[in-house]
């Protein structure tokens, strides 16, 4: 069941929740959305732009991350998750909650999290979900699918923390009413519509498949096409930074000697020395290489591994790229 | 729940120089009554608390579970460092990792032990391992090399190794007055021994250009591919398989190896890196 709110009973109630818990929603930067804490100012919030400038990755994995502490969470709500990143959540998940080493910082921001996630109405130039068979509307890995429909949210719950929530709306609101068949036609229409626009932009893209297929085929017989897309980068692993599968770490010992302190940091198959050993040896030396390393591991090594591709098609490392390297016309380059 | 990052305190209460560069650290833990538990072939991370952490493979045996041995080479950040510290020294061990020699498989069967400079320090565990259970393996025939006779580690343990009945064959790049034996590659000593093809393993640990051109004799004297052992030696951080610096192809040298079967690995094109 959907429930249809008035927009300004949504907010007061938003209003609300600040008080108690860190609650997070897209607000327009210049040319793009981000996450930012709401702070008396939910009528800002942009609900169905596409995917913020950054991913939901960041609310998990922290940029920086005391991992010698005992776990701890304060439980955060995050409106506005694209279907993008919450499927790169199958990632996150095999990799930090395995069953070997579950690791209980990752676990204990997972379980007091809530994510409400929400439809795509606008799309970015970018976006490719589709090429790799996630459409652009939530279909799992959230608590809630909320959309704005003209001056209404509409809301429903996707898991039991979901349906958990609606109960605590339908306390919290006197106003509230089942959502209609016309809105609900309205949020059909617009998947339909925003699918429909998708599929058009992406039809020269390669799936997975052919993807997998032409990065295997192309080692060491398309160096030429590798060093030439890698000629522009510069190894600052913004691409890496952006995109919401990519997690790859760094233990590091802070400079106390009486007591083993570890910092957890984000680091990057990008930036020279990522695989060097002691002696000297590093697999991922050449430039050449360490640019081709990102495709490879995306599209052939994390899915052999995980059964999960490690894109997500959500476009941030082409966004973001200052060398301008389209991630996608590389792709196409090494066609057989 | 267990900690991921959060070692033990050991204690260093033996430092023995090995060779120059190389030294050997015995460690036991802090704590009374606690032991170290791993499976030779594993490897555990070493913490130089307030400095950083590094992956090394005991080079003692499993079933000595109150003190570890670990063997260090002069040749980075964090080993460096190790190279300074005095006895009494206090270090941080999480671990162990990984998977390590599969030696169930060993059983019944002849094993050739081929090693490179400090290359020896997981393959000593493993051949302790195999000593304390002789009668179940075919033989035992270690093949060693070093760059000079000063550069072999270990010197004093190899007799006993041979009165324990491993057939022992060493060499050196380079020879000096006293050295009575192989002078070249330790591929050479390949030459020397008869093998039963369809018998036989081998392990094999060193620097990565030893470990290709040994790999490669082996198959050359009739070792089949699944039947060859490496070692493999990557970056590494966590030890966990998250991290991402040891990938190797598909897998994670810290927890899919750091023992892996050469047939599984052979067509990667990083494996001699
Ligand atoms: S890639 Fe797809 S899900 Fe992500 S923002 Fe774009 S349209 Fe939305
Ligand atoms: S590789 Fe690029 S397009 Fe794919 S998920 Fe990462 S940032 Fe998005
Ligand atoms: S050392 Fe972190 S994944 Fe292997």
């Amino acid at each position: 069941m959907s429930l249809s709110i008035d927009i300004k009973d949504w907010n007061s109630l938003l209003n609300k929740l600040t008080k108690k818990h860190l609650v997070y929603a897209p607000f327009a930067e210049q040319k793009f959305t981000d996450f930012k804490l709401i702070d008396n100012n939910p009528e800002e919030i942009v609900y169905n732009n596409a995917k913020t400038l950054t991913s939901l990755k960041h609310f998990l994995f922290l940029l920086k991350e005391k991992v010698t502490d005992t776990p701890s969470a304060g439980k955060i709500i995050v409106i506005g998750a694209k279907s993008c990143d919450l499927a790169a959540l199958d990632l996150y998940d095999s990799v930090f909650l395995d069953e070997d080493y579950p690791d209980p910082f990752y676990r204990a921001r997972r379980e007091n999290m809530l994510i409400i996630g929400t439809d795509c109405y606008k799309l970015d130039k970018t976006c490719h979900c589709m090429t790799y068979n996630i459409n652009p509307y939530p279909e799992k890995n959230c608590d809630l699918i909320a959309n704005r429909i003209s001056n209404r949210i509409i809301i429903s719950g996707t898991s039991i923390k979901g349906e958990e929530f609606l109960e605590y709306i339908k306390k919290e609101l006197n106003n509230i009413k089942e959502a209609s068949g016309s809105e609900n036609q309205k949020m059909k229409r617009q998947r339909d519509s925003i699918s429909k626009k998708l599929k058009k932009m992406i039809r020269n893209i390669p799936d997975e498949t052919k993807t997998a297929e032409w990065i295997k085929y192309s080692i060491d017989r398309k160096d030429n096409i590798w060093k030439k897309y890698a000629s522009t980068c510069v190894s600052c692993g913004a691409c890496v930074t952006g995109c919401p599968t990519c997690h790859c770490f760094l233990l590091i010992d802070l400079p106390n000697t009486k007591k083993i302190e570890k910092i957890r940091t984000q680091d990057a198959c990008q930036y020279p020395g990522f695989e060097e050993v002691a002696a000297g040896v590093d697999p991922l030396e050449k430039h050449f290489i360490r640019f081709r390393n990102r495709y490879v591991c995306k599209y052939i090594n994390r899915p052999q591994k995980y059964n999960h591709l490690a894109c997500t098609g959500c476009g941030r490392c082409t966004d973001t790229c200052i060398g301008k390297i389209d991630k996608n016309e590389v792709i196409k380059a090494l066609k057989k | 729940m267990k900690d991921l990052y959060k070692p033990i305190e050991v204690k260093v209460e033996q430092i023995k120089n090995e060779s120059p560069g190389i030294k050997s650290y015995i460690l036991k833990p802090q704590k009374p009554n606690t032991e170290f538990s791993f499976e030779t072939g594993q490897f555990i991370e070493l913490t130089l608390p307030g400095f950083g952490e590094a992956p090394f493979t005991p080079s003692s045996s499993p079933f000595n579970k109150k003190k570890m041995e670990v063997t260090v080479m002069d040749a980075g950040y964090v080993t460096s460092r190790l190279h300074k510290l005095k006895k009494g020294a206090k270090l941080g061990v999480r671990g162990p990792y990984g998977v390590g020699y599969p030696l169930k498989e060993f059983e019944g069967k002849d094993i050739i032990i081929l090693g490179g400079g400090v290359g020896l320090a997981p393959l000593r565990s493993l051949l302790l391992s195999l000593i304390a259970e002789k009668k179940k393996y075919g033989k035992i025939m270690l093949c060693y090399g070093a760059k000079t006779p000063k550069d072999i580690i270990y010197k004093s343990q190899f007799q006993a190794w041979k009165r324990s009945g491993v057939k022992i064959l060493r060499s050196v790049d380079k020879k000096d007055g006293s050295w009575k034996e192989t002078t070249g590659v330790v591929t050479v000593l390949l030459d020397k021994i008869k093998i039963n093809k369809k018998n036989t393993i081998a392990v094999v640990c060193g620097p990565p250009i030893m470990m290709k051109f040994g790999t490669l004799k082996c198959l050359k004297i009739g070792v089949p591919d699944r039947s060859i052992y490496l070692s493999m030696e990557r970056n590494m951080s966590c030890g966990l398989g998250k991290c991402g610096h040891c990938a190797f192809g598909p897998y994670f040298v810290c927890k899919d190896g750091p023992v892996f079967q050469y047939s599984k690995v052979k067509n990667f094109p990083d494996v001699w890196e």
